[in-house]
């Protein structure tokens, strides 16, 4: 008789499966259901790839249809810039061979030299909260969590979570995510919270004085999660919060990455120098 | 209510994998916070027209889909999925939805409750929204909804009258 009520019926399955996410949802947030996560990462990953193929083929596309012309400028350009990285990487070389010289007369080890991957990303986050974006490697290319992602020669962010065929990144300018930096002019640390904006994240834990406009920060290798040097962003503005009325200054910085258009990622892997036996 | 009938089996299951893949669809930078919420309208289209037919687990699945593919917590989409087919059923019995009115009411009651469970489970998971404009969606989807709603009755016989 209760069943054979359709509001009651209603009103029971609807508590069933209320109750069974939120349990769901209080177990995922102690992190004990990797199975659920990983058996729905590869349901949904054709999905991700089927929503970014339409991209993929026009990018495809046009440079299939690129004239030669242009081709061949594009070509000339790039011979251009890989001369002048050979020219460079000559320099290197010297340099790293009487580094190596000096660490052994001194006694070090421990340098960290740097292994490189590529990837593309998949999907751009669509829940705006979130700054993260998946991308097509995963476990299986030996993607691991707290993996630090680089375009261009600034950082994009860090990896959160890896399954086998594709993993999440979270970009600098989320919410959620602090990189430790330094100003290149002055030597001074700080810290480099996202904002939840795109392309933007505030410094904090520096004395604001010292900090001029369009001052330049670098990556710290403090916590030794990032690698050393790499550009994270350039100081924009400071701005007194209003509502506080405070003394001290909000001092924001465009990120070095444009998150509107990396499309291709770089995975970095920082290999002791002792460890080192291939480079990619 | 339910004289309708569906066009092919799977019509449901199949709108609601379209209506995945169009919010999974990036929009150009100025329009990318106005992304109607495609999946929860088309579960208000069937709850509205086909009460018995739709179904809580299907909700509750399509609502683990998005949560991972949107890396949100596990359960999340769900328990707001699940949420707007109940507020759906619940409010359709009592006003059988016939006018644009009513219908925007539902939309407004429910898509409203669905942005402020994830508003909620946001919070817990520390990447709270600080904008006004997380609330876009609520507005964007009304305007969406008799689109939504004309190209989701393709997929049934249209009753008299609608």
């Amino acid at each position: 008789m209760l069943l054979s009520n359709p509001t009651q019926n209603n009103t029971l399955k609807f508590l069933v499966f209320a109750a069974l996410a939120i349990f769901l949802i209080t177990q995922d947030f102690k992190k004990q259901v990797p199975i659920i996560n990983t058996a729905l990462a590869i349901i949904t990953y054709p999905i991700k790839y089927m929503v970014d193929l339409p991209f993929t083929m026009t990018h495809m596309g046009q440079e299939f249809f690129m004239e030669h012309q242009q081709l061949s400028k594009k070509n000339e350009e790039l011979e251009k810039i890989i001369a002048i990285y050979a020219a460079r990487d000559q320099n290197y070389r010297s340099i790293s061979a009487q580094n190596k010289r000096l660490q052994k007369l001194l006694n070090i080890s421990n340098i960290k030299q740097n292994r490189y991957t590529t990837s593309n990303i998949l999907t751009i986050e669509t829940n705006r909260a979130k700054q993260v974006v998946t991308i097509d490697k995963g476990s299986d290319d030996q993607l691991f969590d707290g993996q630090v992602a680089l375009a261009g020669n600034g950082i994009y962010g860090q990896i959160i979570n890896t399954s086998a065929k594709q993993s999440i990144v979270v970009q600098l300018s989320d919410t959620n995510h602090t990189i430790p930096v330094y100003n290149q002019r002055t030597g001074d640390s700080a810290l480099a919270v996202g904002t939840g904006q795109t392309n933007e994240v505030e410094l904090t834990n520096t004395d604001h004085r010292r900090v001029h406009i369009n001052d330049l920060y670098l990556s710290s290798a403090d916590g030794e999660i990032f690698p050393r040097d790499f550009l994270v962003a350039k100081v924009k503005e400071k701005r007194y919060d209003e509502d506080i009325n405070s003394q001290i200054p909000i001092i924001l910085a465009t990120t070095a990455t444009d998150y509107n258009r990396a499309r291709e990622l770089l995975l970095i892997w920082q290999v002791k120098n002792s460890e080192i036996t291939t480079t990619e | 209510m339910e004289q309708l009938s569906l066009r092919f089996s799977g019509a449901i299951l199949t709108s609601l994998f379209v209506a995945l893949i169009l919010s999974l669809i990036p929009l150009p930078e100025p329009f990318s916070i106005w992304q109607p919420e495609w999946v929860a309208l088309a579960v208000i289209h069937w709850g509205i027209l086909f009460p018995k037919t739709s179904s809580y687990i299907v909700v509750f699945i399509t609502g683990l889909l998005i949560d991972s593919l949107s890396g949100t917590l596990l359960g999340q989409h769900s328990l707001g999925l699940v949420v707007v087919l109940y507020i759906t059923l619940s409010l359709n019995r009592r006003l059988s939805a016939k006018t644009l009115m009513q219908q925007v009411f539902i939309i407004l009651f429910a898509i409203g409750s669905y942005l402020a469970i994830n508003y909620f489970m946001l919070n817990i998971s520390h990447s709270k929204p600080k904008d006004w404009y997380y609330w876009a969606p609520l507005l964007s989807s009304i305007v969406a909804w008799p689109i939504a709603h004309r190209l989701l009755s393709m997929l049934h016989t249209s009753p008299r009258g609608l």
